[in-house]
C-alpha cells in the first residue's frame, strides 16, 4: 500500500476498499498459508459389499451375517459415525465461511478429499449410496455444477496438509483435558485428527501431539462439532 | 512314426498321474489371481487358475481334432467303420462283441431258407392285415348296438363323417359277408337313415307325453287330498281376520289422518341479539374494508363502473357509520362534536350551506333531524315523502290521536299550503321549466314538488323517465348554483334541495358524477383561463363552494382516485395556490376552501400541502412585524405588501369585547363592516377559525413521518411572531393546545446507515448420484445403443480369443511338423547307420576272408 500511495495521489479515498484477489487467482502457497482448519477423520469404515446384484456400503445393521461370516466384528463397522461427523463438519459456519477442509482416511487405506461445497446427504441410506459410488468411481461430481465434490486422492494424508501447521490428534485417553479453544492457533492453518470409529484410539504417525478436549469420552461427531465451534469462536466466525 | 516321442509334455504327465484334488491342493499347480478390490459378497469365477491342467487339456483337444485333420490332409479316401455299434460310446465293448456275434450267426442261418416261400409273411388289404380285420368284425357290430342309445347312430356317423370310401366299403364288405342283404345304393342308405332317426324321435316324444300325463294326474290326486288335510287350519284364520278388520280400519284411518294432517312449518329462527349484532358488525366491517381498499387505490383498474356504484355505498358508510365510529370522524360529525363541546367554531358556517342556513333561517327544525337527514338521506326522504302522502290521504277519514296533536296541527297548517300543490308533475324538459316549476314556492314546497316529480317519473313507470330524471339532476344542480349566486343567497333552500340531489344521485350515479364532473372541470378551466389572461384569479364564488360541498356529500372523498372528488380536490388546491388574498372576503373564502379540504381528507388523511401553506399564509396576515421571520410564505401570500396586514388588529383593546362568532357563509361575497371594532372582531374570528383548522390538521397528520417538519414553520410562526398576547383567552388556549400537540410529537430520527451485509456462505452443491454397476461403464443411453455396445464388446473379446487360439494352433502344428521331420531324420539316420553297419560287417567279413586267404597262401 505504501509503495503504491505515490501513484494514487488524489485517490486515497479509494484505499479503504481493497478488494481481495479472486480465489482462483491465489497461489497454492497463499491458500496453504491462510487461516483454515483441516479435519482428518481417521479409520472410517467405508467399504462396499455386494448383496445380490447391487453394491451397498458395509454396515453392521444390514450386513451383520455377512460380516460375522467373514470373521470380523460387526461392532467395528460403523459408517454412520463418519456420516454424523460429516454432517456436523460440513454444516458448521466454519465450513460455510470456507475455512474448513475435511479428509477421510478409511480403514482400507483409501483417502477421500471432500470439497467444502459438498452438501452431505441427510439420510444415512443416501450417504451409503454416495459412498459406494465414490469407492467405485473414485470421484463424485456435483449434480448442478462442474465441481468434483468427493474424490479419492493419493496417500499419505500428510502430503495434503498445509506445511508447518500444528497437527493435533484428539483422544480421550491422552491425559488431562484441555479446552478446545487452547489448541486453536491465532493465525495460520491447523490440522485436527478425529477417529471415526467406535472403539480404540487414533494411531497415526503424522501428528505432533495428542489432546483430550473433555473429561468425558465424546462421540466423534461431537468432537468435530466442538472443534469447529472452538475455531469459530477464536477466529470470529459467527 | 513308428516310435512315440520320448519326451512327453510335462503338463500332460502331471495331469495323467495325479488326481484333480491333488492338483488343486498343490500350491505349485495353482495360480491365484490377485483382486484389486476385495469386496465382501462378490463371487469371482477366475480367482484361482490351474495353468498346467488347462494347458494339457488344450493340447489334448488339439491332438484329437487338429492333428487328426492334419494327418488326413490331402487324402481323398476315407475309412468308415460300419461295424455294429462302432461309434456308439454307450455300449460296452463286450456287449458290442456279443451283438456282432449274434448278428453274424443270424446271417448265416438266414441263408438256409433261401428258397422258402413266404409262409410267415402276413397278407394285407389296404395296409391292414387280413387276419386282424377278421378279428375286428364282431367288434364293429357291438359298437353299432351301443351307439343306438346315443343321439347319433354309428351308421349315421359313418356315412356323414367317415366320408372316405374306406369305411363304407368295409361295412359293405361286412354285409356281404353276412350274405343275406343285397347291395344298396347311397340314396337308399340315406333314406333309411332318416327314417330311422325320425322314428326314434317320435318314440321319445310319446314317452315324454305319457310322463306328463301321469304327473298331472298325480297332481290332481294330491290336491284333493290336500283339501282334506288343510281344512283344519283354514277356517280359524278366516274368522280371526273378520274380527280384526274393522279395528284395523279405524286405526289405519287415524294413522292416515295424522300422516296427512298439516304440519306446522318451521319458521325462520329468531335471531338472538348477539347474532343481530354480529351480523351488523360483519356488514360494517365489510363496508369499512371496502372503503379502505378504495382509499389505498386498489380498485383503480375498474374505475368508472364500480366507483359509481360504490360511491353510494360509501356515503352510506361514511355517514351512517360515523354515528358510532368516533375515531374516524366525518366532517359532519366533527362539527357536531365541536358544537356539543361548545367550542363555537365558525367551521360550521363555512363548511357548507345547509348547516349554516339551518341556523340562519329560524331553527325551525332541530339540527339533529337535519343531521339525520344527511346520515340517512335516501331512506329518510322516502319515508318522509311517503308519510306525507299517506297523511294526506288519511286526513279526511282518520282523526289523529291526542299524542299526535301537535303534529296534527302542524300538518293542518301545512295542508293549507299544500292544498294548492298538484300531486303530479311533469318532469322538466329544460332548466327554465324547472325554474318555472319551483319559482314562487317556499323551500318546503319546492322540496315536495321535487319529490313528487321524482315519484311520478320513476324509471320503473315509463321508458323515458330515466333520461328525464337524469336531466333533472343537472337542472337541480344548476338551480342550486343559481340559488347560491342570488343575493342574499338562499342557503336554506339549497339545504332542502340536497336530499333530492342525493336521491337522484343514488338512482343515477353515473349521470350524477358526469354532471358534477362537468361543472368542476368547467370552473377549473375558466379559472385557468383567467389566470392566463390576468395572471391572477379571484376566489371561487359561493356557488362553486357549495358545489364542492355537495360533491363531498354525494361522493366518497376518501377514494384514492374518484372521477368526481379527485377533480374537486384539485380544484380546491388550484384555488388555494393561485388566488391572491386581497380582502377579508378572500380570507373567508380561503378558509371555507380549507374547511372543505379538511373535510375531503378527513378519512384518507392524505397530505395536502396547499392547505398547510394557506393556513400559514393566513396566520402570516395576522403577524405585525413582517421582518426577520423564521419561516417563509408561499405564493398566494407575500412576505410583505399592502394586503399583508389584513388580519392585524387595529386596536388591541377590541379583543376584550370579542366573543366567538361563526363566520357567515355569505361573507365570502359581500362583507359589510361598519366600525373598526366590528372589523377587528371579524379578524379575530378569522384567526380563531384558522387556528381551529390548524388544530384539526395537526391531529390528522399526526401519523405522518414528516409531521414535525411539515409543521415547523407554523410552530415558529405561532410561538414567535403571532401577537397572541393581544388576543382573547379562548384564542390563547387554542394556540397553546396546538403548540403542545406539535411539540409533543417531535422526535429525533435515526441516521440513515447502510444495512450491514451478511457474509455470503459458500454455495452448496448436491452430489450427483449415478448407478453403480458391477464393472465397466454403462455406455449409451437408449436400449439399442447399449445392446450395440454390448455386442461390440463381445465381438472384440471373441475376436481376440479366436486370434489367440489360431496362434496356438499354428504353434501346435509347427511343433508337430517339426516332430515329424525330426522323426523322419532320425529314422533315416538310423537306417543309414544300419546300412553302414551291415556294409562294414560285410567289408570286415570280406577282409577277414581275404586275410585268411592271404595267410593261407
Amino acid at each position: 500500500m505504501e509503495a503504491h500511495s505515490g501513484d494514487k495521489r488524489g485517490l486515497e479515498h479509494l484505499d479503504e476498499y481493497e478488494p481481495k484477489p479472486a480465489k482462483h487467482m491465489r497461489s497454492l502457497h497463499d491458500r496453504m498459508a491462510e487461516r483454515r482448519l483441516v479435519v482428518i477423520l481417521e479409520g472410517a469404515t467405508l467399504e462396499t459389499v455386494k448383496v445380490g446384484k447391487t453394491f451397498e456400503l458395509l454396515n453392521c445393521d444390514q450386513h451383520k451375517g455377512m460380516i460375522i461370516k467373514s470373521g470380523r466384528d460387526p461392532g467395528k463397522i460403523r459408517p454412520d459415525i463418519t456420516h454424523q461427523c460429516l454432517l456436523m463438519l460440513m454444516d458448521s459456519p466454519l465450513n460455510r465461511a470456507g475455512l474448513l477442509q475435511v479428509y477421510i482416511h478409511t480403514e482400507r487405506n483409501a483417502l477421500i478429499e471432500i470439497n467444502p461445497q459438498t452438501r452431505i446427504p441427510r439420510t444415512f441410506n443416501r450417504f451409503c449410496g454416495l459412498m459406494v459410488q465414490l469407492l467405485h468411481k473414485l470421484s463424485v461430481r456435483a449434480a448442478d455444477g462442474p465441481q468434483r465434490l468427493l474424490k479419492l486422492i493419493k496417500n499419505p494424508v500428510s502430503d495434503h496438509l498445509p506445511p508447518g501447521c500444528p497437527r493435533i490428534c484428539t483422544s480421550f485417553s491422552s491425559g488431562e483435558a484441555v479446552g478446545a479453544r487452547t489448541v486453536v492457533p491465532e493465525e495460520g492453518p491447523a490440522a485436527v485428527v478425529v477417529g471415526a470409529f467406535a472403539h480404540g484410539a487414533v494411531n497415526v504417525d503424522y501428528t505432533e501431539k495428542t489432546v483430550s478436549i473433555s473429561n468425558y469420552p465424546l462421540s466423534a461427531a461431537l468432537t468435530c462439532a466442538k472443534m469447529c465451534s472452538a475455531f469459530e469462536e477464536v477466529w470470529g466466525v459467527l | 512314426m513308428g516310435k512315440p516321442p520320448k519326451k512327453k509334455n510335462l503338463a500332460d504327465k502331471v495331469r495323467k498321474t495325479k488326481t484333480s484334488t491333488e492338483i488343486k491342493n498343490n500350491p505349485f499347480e495353482v495360480k491365484i489371481n490377485r483382486k484389486k478390490f476385495d469386496i465382501l459378497g462378490r463371487k469371482s469365477k477366475h480367482d484361482v487358475g490351474l495353468p498346467g491342467v488347462s494347458r494339457s487339456k488344450a493340447i489334448n483337444k488339439r491332438k484329437e481334432t487338429l492333428l487328426k485333420e492334419y494327418k488326413t490332409k490331402d487324402k481323398a479316401n476315407k475309412f468308415i467303420d460300419r461295424r455294429f455299434g462302432e461309434y456308439d460310446t454307450k455300449m460296452d465293448p463286450e456287449e458290442k462283441i456279443l451283438q456282432r456275434f449274434s448278428m453274424e450267426r443270424q446271417r448265416t442261418q438266414d441263408k438256409k431258407n433261401m428258397y422258402n416261400l413266404n409262409e410267415e409273411e402276413e397278407l394285407t388289404h389296404y395296409g391292414q392285415s387280413l387276419s386282424e380285420m377278421e378279428k375286428l368284425n364282431d367288434m364293429v357290430d357291438s359298437d353299432d348296438d351301443a351307439d343306438e342309445k346315443g343321439m347319433l347312430s354309428a351308421e349315421l356317423t359313418a356315412s356323414h363323417f367317415g366320408g372316405g370310401g374306406l369305411l363304407r366299403r368295409k361295412t359293405q364288405g361286412e354285409k356281404d359277408n353276412g350274405g343275406n342283404q343285397r347291395a344298396k345304393s347311397r340314396q337308399e342308405l340315406i333314406e333309411e337313415l332318416i327314417l330311422k332317426s325320425k322314428q326314434e324321435k317320435r318314440e321319445r316324444q310319446n314317452q315324454k307325453e305319457e310322463s306328463q300325463v301321469l304327473t298331472e294326474k298325480l297332481d290332481q290326486d294330491w290336491k284333493s287330498i290336500q283339501g282334506l288335510l288343510a281344512h283344519k287350519n283354514a277356517p280359524k284364520a278366516d274368522r280371526h281376520e273378520e274380527e280384526d278388520k274393522p279395528k284395523l280400519d279405524e286405526y289405519d284411518m287415524m294413522v292416515r289422518e295424522l300422516g296427512f294432517e298439516m304440519k306446522a312449518q318451521p319458521s325462520e329462527k329468531m335471531k338472538t341479539p348477539e347474532e343481530v349484532a354480529r351480523e351488523e358488525r360483519e356488514r360494517l366491517q365489510k363496508l369499512e374494508a371496502d372503503r379502505l381498499r378504495r382509499m389505498m387505490g386498489d380498485a383503480v383498474g375498474d374505475c368508472t363502473k364500480t366507483q359509481a356504484h360504490m360511491s353510494a355505498d360509501d356515503i352510506n358508510d361514511g355517514f351512517i357509520l360515523d354515528g358510532d365510529d368516533k375515531p374516524t370522524l366525518a366532517y359532519q360529525d366533527g362539527k357536531w362534536n365541536i358544537n356539543e363541546e361548545g367550542a363555537k367554531i365558525e367551521g360550521d358556517d363555512e363548511e357548507g350551506g345547509e348547516g349554516e342556513s339551518g341556523e340562519e333561517e329560524s331553527d325551525e327544525e332541530e339540527e339533529g333531524s337535519d343531521e339525520d337527514s344527511h346520515s340517512d338521506l335516501d331512506s329518510e326522504q322516502e319515508s318522509a315523502g311517503g308519510e306525507e302522502e299517506e297523511e294526506e290521504e288519511e286526513k279526511d277519514e282518520a282523526p289523529a290521536t291526542k299524542s299526535q296533536l301537535s303534529e296534527e296541527e302542524r300538518k293542518a297548517q301545512a295542508e293549507a299550503a299544500k292544498a294548492e300543490l298538484p300531486y303530479t308533475f311533469k318532469a322538466p324538459e329544460s332548466y327554465s321549466d324547472l325554474k318555472g316549476l319551483l319559482q314562487g314556492h317556499p323551500a318546503d314546497h319546492q322540496c315536495i314538488i321535487l319529490a313528487r316529480t321524482q315519484k311520478c317519473n320513476h324509471p320503473s313507470l315509463a321508458v323515458g323517465n330515466k333520461l328525464k330524471l337524469q336531466k333533472l339532476f343537472g337542472f337541480l344542480l344548476e338551480y342550486v348554483g343559481e340559488l347560491a349566486s342570488r343575493s342574499p343567497p338562499e342557503l336554506s333552500t339549497i339545504d332542502k334541495m340536497i336530499p333530492q340531489l342525493y336521491g337522484l344521485c343514488q338512482l343515477f350515479p353515473e349521470a350524477a358524477s358526469k354532471a358534477m364532473q362537468t361543472t368542476l372541470v368547467d370552473s377549473a378551466h375558466s379559472m385557468e383561463e383567467v389566470l392566463e389572461v390576468k395572471g391572477r384569479a379571484a376566489f371561487p364564488q359561493l356557488d362553486m363552494l357549495i358545489y364542492l360541498k355537495i360533491t363531498a356529500l354525494l361522493f366518497p372523498t376518501s377514494d384514492f382516485r374518484h372521477p368526481v372528488t379527485t377533480p374537486a380536490l384539485l380544484y380546491i388546491s388550484q384555488a388555494l395556490t393561485k388566488c391572491p388574498v386581497m380582502s377579508l372576503e378572500d380570507v373567508t373564502s380561503g378558509l371555507v376552501l380549507c374547511c372543505l379540504a379538511v373535510e375531503y381528507i378527513s378519512f384518507s388523511k392524505r397530505f395536502f400541502p396547499e392547505l398547510i401553506n394557506f393556513l400559514l399564509g393566513v396566520l402570516h396576515l395576522a403577524v405585525k412585524d413582517k421582518t426577520s421571520t423564521g419561516y417563509s410564505v408561499v405564493p398566494p401570500f407575500r412576505q410583505k405588501g399592502k394586503v399583508s396586514d389584513l388580519l392585524v388588529l387595529s386596536d388591541p383593546e377590541s379583543s376584550q369585547t370579542w366573543s366567538k362568532k361563526t363566520l357567515p357563509l355569505s361573507a365570502t361575497q359581500t362583507l359589510t363592516l361598519t366600525t373598526d371594532l366590528d372589523t377587528d372582531h371579524y379578524r379575530l374570528s378569522a384567526v380563531a377559525t384558522c387556528l381551529d383548522l390548524l388544530k384539526r390538521c395537526s391531529s390528522l397528520y399526526r401519523e405522518l413521518a414528516s409531521y414535525s417538519h411539515i409543521f415547523k414553520p407554523i410552530t415558529t410562526l405561532l410561538s414567535k411572531h403571532l401577537p397572541i398576547k393581544t388576543y382573547p383567552a379562548a384564542l390563547q388556549d387554542l394556540h397553546g393546545e396546538i403548540l403542545a400537540a406539535i411539540s409533543g410529537s417531535l422526535m429525533s430520527r435515526p441516521l440513515l446507515v447502510f444495512e450491514k451485509k451478511k457474509p455470503i456462505p459458500l454455495k452448496l452443491f448436491t452430489p450427483k448420484i449415478v448407478e453403480v454397476l458391477d464393472y465397466g461403464k454403462k455406455r449409451g443411453n437408449t436400449k439399442e445403443e447399449r445392446e450395440k455396445e454390448r455386442l461390440n464388446h463381445k465381438y472384440k473379446k471373441e475376436f481376440k480369443g479366436a486370434l489367440r487360439e489360431i496362434r496356438k494352433d499354428t504353434r501346435f502344428l509347427a511343433r508337430e511338423k517339426l516332430n515329424e521331420v525330426m522323426g523322419r531324420d532320425a529314422e533315416r539316420k538310423r537306417k543309414v547307420k544300419e546300412l553302414f553297419g551291415s556294409l562294414a560287417t560285410q567289408e570286415g567279413e570280406w577282409k577277414a576272408l581275404k586275410r585268411r586267404k592271404n595267410s593261407r597262401h
